[in-house]
């Protein structure tokens, strides 16, 4: 909806690690935080720093982000796509793409990512969660046992 | 159905240590990530998952929360009452609903109905985001989350049953008020001089107080006893209402919010001939089934409360050998497939094939009510 700043050809990303990654300005849109950024200046070539991102990751967003802005790709390539995207990451991946996702402000990408953690934690162990998230129980070993006691039905 | 397998380590401590090598890469989550990730995981999960620490267990416990899981949730289920033989006494069954439109054998689960029903007559009222209601003996009303096996039962309204007198109840959410509401519609016969003609006398509870209030009575008409309770749609109550002329059928809606009703226009069959109607609520809208001699009309008000909007969206032609038209249409699935009640059995309707499938469901014979439920945290337990 917002009328593209027609001066702003080619957007350079540069991701915590150095490394440089040029893109033009529709792959962006969904990058709120980089998009905010972008509107307020009127020059043909930008250079954005984003210290919160790394090369890998960042490489895979605007990877996700060319995929999904197509306009000849179908809905069904964009889900198979999807799919695969999800299947080469390892849990570490996922988690820090979420985070990147969520400092770059990019709604859809965001709920992807959440969408695909919470698949794959489902219906694993108390203890796989807590070792996921690197949580520590705060709870005494009594307190724990009692509160699995109280909600025994929820794990049979 | 579960297999929980997880990957069990010897110890929490030793599963610590490789945590933290790897934590150096990784900081841990900000909390706000970890409820978009837990606010789509199911709700039995997540009673579980309340052990995982103690800022867990009060998110997972917070009605807040509840509430961002509920417009998040979109497993369904189909829960079915049926009753024991010879005992007679009641047996309450799930089963995932998206299971019924496809080839396997959906799997029962068996929940814990918390009332012990001996010689008492329930009903189920209606479902309202993952609450179940049920009316006992037509005096008592019980809410229950089956998901989270919480319920509450309201006292009890208090009106001698007497022959020919029926209450009807409804069940809604109002979220001007943010409150949960159960309606009461008690029919009964007057007489004067000359006629005998009914009355209703209508109250409203609302969850989280401790009485009934009397509401203004019906507008006009009496609600059909045997369409069994209110629907609720779009913040308002719905009854399909037959006026004293006998042939005239109106539907009455009660807002939700300030109490009042409205009459709603039933939709224009255009010249088809139709035997009686039922009223329910499909893909959030309201429908009315109409019966011809050879088959019935589902017709869906898209705009709530626009009688222009009314839309035939299918036209269900009669099974064969089921000589009985359908009384509730329950579901419709994304690939517009409509799950039906017909005498008791189930059965869903490919309109663009123009096929029928009888759901494989386990060991259901005889009566049996169908109602969809969706899972959710909400508690029917409020403290004030």
């Amino acid at each position: 909806m917002a009328a593209e700043k027609s001066s702003i050809k080619i957007i350079t990303l540069i991701a915590a690690d150095g490394s440089v990654f040029e893109v033009e300005p529709n792959i962006v849109k969904e990058m709120k935080t980089v998009q905010s950024y972008i509107d307020e200046l009127d020059q043909n070539t930008v250079s954005i720093p984003l210290p919160n991102v790394f090369g890998n990751d960042l490489a895979m967003i605007i990877e996700y982000c060319k995929k999904h802005a197509s306009e000849e790709e179908t809905k069904e390539a964009k889900e198979e796509f999807d799919f695969e995207f999800v299947k080469r990451m390892k849990s570490d991946d996922k988690l820090r793409l979420l985070q990147a996702a969520s400092y770059l402000n990019m709604e859809s990408f965001l709920q992807f990512m959440a969408k695909a953690i919470a698949a794959e934690i489902e219906n694993q162990s108390v203890e796989f969660v807590r070792d996921y998230f690197q949580i520590e129980s705060d709870f005494t070993p009594e307190e724990e046992a009692e509160l699995r006691k109280e909600n025994e039905w929820a794990f049979k | 159905m579960e297999e929980t397998t997880a990957t069990k380590r010897p110890s929490l401590n030793s599963s610590t240590q490789t945590l933290i090598t790897l934590g150096d890469s990784l900081p841990t989550l900000p909390f706000e990530l970890i409820i978009e990730i837990l606010s789509r995981l199911p709700v039995k999960f997540l009673i579980q998952l309340q052990c995982v620490c103690k800022s867990w267990k009060s998110l997972i416990s917070d009605p807040k929360f509840a509430k961002m899981h509920l417009r998040m949730s979109t497993t369904r289920h189909l829960v079915v009452l049926t009753l024991t033989k010879p005992s007679r006494s009641l047996i309450v069954k799930t089963y995932p609903l998206s299971s019924l439109f496809t080839e396997i054998t959906a799997t029962a689960t068996q929940l814990a109905y918390p009332l012990n029903n001996d010689n008492q007559f329930e009903f189920i009222v209606g479902s309202c985001h993952g609450i179940l209601c049920f009316a006992i003996d037509q005096s008592v009303a019980l809410l229950w989350n089956p998901s989270i096996r919480k319920f509450t039962k309201l006292p009890s309204l208090e009106y001698p049953c007497r022959l020919g007198c029926y209450t009807i109840y409804a069940f809604g959410y109002d979220h001007f008020s943010d409150t949960y509401k159960v309606v009461s519609v008690s029919c009964y016969r007057s007489f004067n001089l000359t006629d005998c003609f009914f009355k209703t006398k209508v109250k409203i509870h609302t969850l989280g107080t401790n009485s009934w209030r009397r509401i203004q009575d019906f507008p006009t008409g009496v609600p059909f006893e045997f369409d069994e309770s209110g629907k609720f749609v779009n913040g308002t109550i719905n009854w399909l209402a037959s006026t004293n002329s006998s042939s005239l059928w109106v539907i009455v809606s009660l807002n939700l919010k300030d109490e009042c009703y409205q009459e709603l226009l039933l939709p224009d069959y255009g010249g088809v001939d139709v035997v009686t109607l039922t009223i329910g609520v499909l893909s959030d809208c309201l429908c009315i089934l109409s019966y011809s001699d050879t088959f019935s009309d589902v017709w869906l008000m898209k705009e709530y409360g626009n009688k222009d909007s009314w839309t035939n969206s299918f036209r269900v032609p009669f099974m064969e050998g089921v000589g009985s038209p359908y009384t509730k249409a329950l579901y419709v699935s994304e690939d517009d497939q409509v799950l039906l009640e017909c005498d008791s059995k189930l059965v869903t309707y490919n309109s663009s094939h123009g096929t029928f499938k009888t759901p494989r469901i386990q060991n259901i014979k005889g009566w049996m009510v169908p109602e969809i439920y969706q899972e959710s945290l909400i508690s029917p337990c409020f403290q004030q």
